[in-house]
């Protein structure tokens, strides 16, 4: 069963809705792209470092001397053999290899974290901005309306720059110009002319109005 | 009439009794000092002092095991700090704020980020975050030397906030764990493992664990801990010796950078007289093996733990198993300056005169060298750079990190419970 106001068509204007599918894609992906590659060198700036020549020197040599330390802190009788000691070694540098990987993935969280934070700052931003562009004429249009509802037929609107619908305020304004061009006419009649005659352009000047009520 | 002639005699007696006393206190500084070798030790303590300033975290106050790049954060390290930025405060190398600034940071980052269980601390952390390093193990001697240097900073900042909160940090030590029911301390427990199968069973640098284990208040242990351990005696050259395993200086003089034994006797034992001997064991150890070892020659000596051509081990001279190759590791010559300062003093003159050029650098003594094998260490370690200032600090001015390390509540506690009587 068909719903009775469902959509036929989905642009019913084109470069409006395309250039704000653009926009929408455009800052999602710019975002998105900051985001992968700020990760994605932040991670392998830290592995790139933390498995460096020299870091890798550094922790060789640290861990012999942490395991002699172990050895002078608790002597033996007998001296262990080399593949021993070459096995206590490479124990140590696996659990300290194990310490940094862990170490850089705390750090990838935080930081995904906090870059998180910053783009959906971004993107609200964004957002705010886009959207008023189209709700800020919706919003002085609904407020002129509610002036000529209330007989200001005087007022008039300008959007701004980048607002969208530049041709809507002018439209508007057209329309608010004809009204009050029409009951000014239809009050200056009732003023200046006599009453036999102005009764004549009054009718003349309300005949131009379809209305409701015939 | 004769209350006026009295008074000046009842002085005099009394200034006779301070002399005396001040003249007994300081006997082991008795040895007369060139003023050039004065100066000498002075700049060798500041310069020493300023390893704790560069290879300090400037955000969390941890200092580094070692100069090394790579080096860890280690908490024995960071017990010297603690004490060494106490002496230098009073030294006028750092102004009181920021040595107060310093110890504040450090303390922060023990109470809140450092690694730790049941109040004992991680042996080796990460210098930036605090966390767990290297897969290292809940320590007792390291958090023994770090609570010693914690001590020596609420001594000396008494009535501040850092008294405060330095004792409560040692007041959450649960010594008793660290027994895992037994009457000797473990060397430490690691969370995949449990408690290490090592225990402090005989003499050796365990006595500074001892004092802080029996002085607490919060978490003592019981007083048979004090009698469990063994002290092995031997003689050298007719000296009955209570010996460390290894007879490494550093284990006859880390304890002794903090507590002042001299009037301290454990029944027939005085520990200051014993290190005393070890110390002259050494240089005759030396002397004896000097035909072997062209390190040894011209009264040259100093066996201890340190860096060598071979990589770090415990050397040490007899009683003890006496493992050396030719290595003299310069702190042990520097630490053996209030057992021995005449002996000390020549040591550290000769290999200034003669080696500076190799092992005097920015922070004072690199660690060790090796004449039979040209090999001169390159490097600073931090509890080598610690002893050195706390040792030179005690034998240039009268004890002054005993007289604030013993002013301590706790240290009066374990010294009554452990019936260490007054020598006198």
């Amino acid at each position: 069963m068909k719903r009775k106001n469902q959509r036929k068509k989905f642009l019913i204007h084109k470069p409006f809705q395309l250039r704000y599918l653009l926009y929408i894609i455009l800052l999602l992906a710019i975002f998105s792209a900051v985001g992968m590659i700020g990760s994605y060198y932040g991670n392998w700036a830290s592995v790139i470092k933390a498995f460096s020549d020299s870091e890798i020197r550094n922790a060789v040599t640290t861990a012999a001397q942490l395991h002699e330390y172990e050895e002078v802190r608790r002597p033996s009788p007998k001296s262990e053999g080399v593949s021993l000691r070459s096995f206590r070694e490479t124990e140590l540098l696996s659990q300290r290899d194990r310490e940094v990987i862990r170490n850089i993935m705390t750090q990838t969280n935080r930081r995904i974290v906090a870059l998180g934070i910053l783009l959906i700052l971004l993107i609200g931003w964004g957002s705010i901005y886009l959207t008023h562009k189209v709700a800020g004429p919706v919003f002085r249009v609904n407020q002129s309306l509610r002036e000529i509802h209330n007989g200001n037929l005087a007022i008039r609107i300008r959007f701004r720059k980048f607002d969208e619908s530049q041709g809507l305020s002018a439209r508007f304004n057209e329309m608010a110009a004809s009204l009050d061009r029409s009951v000014g006419g239809m009050k200056r009649a009732l003023r200046e002319i006599p009453p036999s005659q102005a009764t004549e352009a009054l009718q003349k000047e309300l005949d131009r109005f379809r209305t409701t009520s015939g | 009439m004769l209350k006026t002639t009295a008074t000046p005699l009842a002085h005099q007696f009394f200034a006779g009794l301070v002399l005396l006393c001040f003249l007994s206190y300081t006997s082991q500084s008795a040895f007369a000092l060139e003023p050039q070798d004065l100066e000498l030790l002075k700049k060798i303590q500041k310069d020493s002092f300023q390893y704790f300033l560069v290879y300090s975290d400037p955000e969390t106050g941890l200092t580094l095991d070692s100069s090394r790049s790579g080096s860890p954060a280690s908490i024995a390290a960071t017990g010297f700090a603690l004490a060494a930025i106490s002496v230098a405060s009073t030294n006028g190398w750092l102004s009181y704020r920021e040595a107060y600034q310093r110890i504040d940071r450090t303390l922060n980052t023990l109470e809140h980020k450092a690694a730790k269980k049941n109040g004992f601390f991680y042996h080796f952390l990460d210098p930036k975050t605090g966390n767990r390093a290297w897969g290292s193990e809940v320590s007792s001697i390291d958090t023994a030397l770090l609570m010693a240097g914690v001590l020596i900073a609420a001594a000396s900042f008494r009535g501040t906030e850092i008294e405060t909160r330095a004792r409560k940090l040692y007041e959450e030590v649960d010594w008793p764990w660290m027994l895992n029911n037994t009457f000797l301390f473990a060397h430490g427990w690691k969370p995949d493992q449990g408690f290490l199968p090592y225990y402090w069973d005989t003499y050796s640098e365990h006595l500074i664990l001892q004092a802080l284990a029996l002085g607490s208040e919060t978490h003592p242990v019981p007083e048979q801990v004090w009698e469990e351990w063994e002290r092995r005696k031997d003689s050298y050259n007719g000296t009955e010796i209570v010996y460390s395993y290894t007879g490494s200086l550093f284990t006859y003089q880390f304890p002794h950078a903090f507590i002042d034994f001299r009037d301290l006797n454990d029944r027939e034992v005085n520990y200051a007289t014993n290190s005393e001997k070890a110390t002259v064991a050494n240089q005759e150890f030396c002397a004896l093996h000097s035909a072997e070892f062209e390190s040894y020659q011209q009264e040259r000596w100093g066996l201890s733990a340190c860096l060598g051509p071979d990589g770090y081990k415990a050397y040490g001279a007899e009683p003890g198993t006496a493992y050396h190759d030719g290595t003299i590791a310069v702190h042990a010559s520097i630490g053996s300056i209030v057992f021995t300062p005449e002996a000390s003093m020549r040591m550290i003159r000769t290999l200034y005169d003669e080696f500076g050029d190799q092992l005097y650098g920015r922070f004072g003594f690199k660690g060790s060298f090796n004449l039979d094998r040209n090999w001169w260490a390159n490097e600073y370690l931090a509890i080598d750079q610690g002893l050195i200032v706390l040792m030179l600090e005690n034998y240039l001015h009268d004890g002054a990190v005993w007289m604030r390390f013993m002013s301590n509540p706790e240290i009066e506690r374990w010294v009554k419970r452990t019936n260490l009587k007054s020598a006198a």
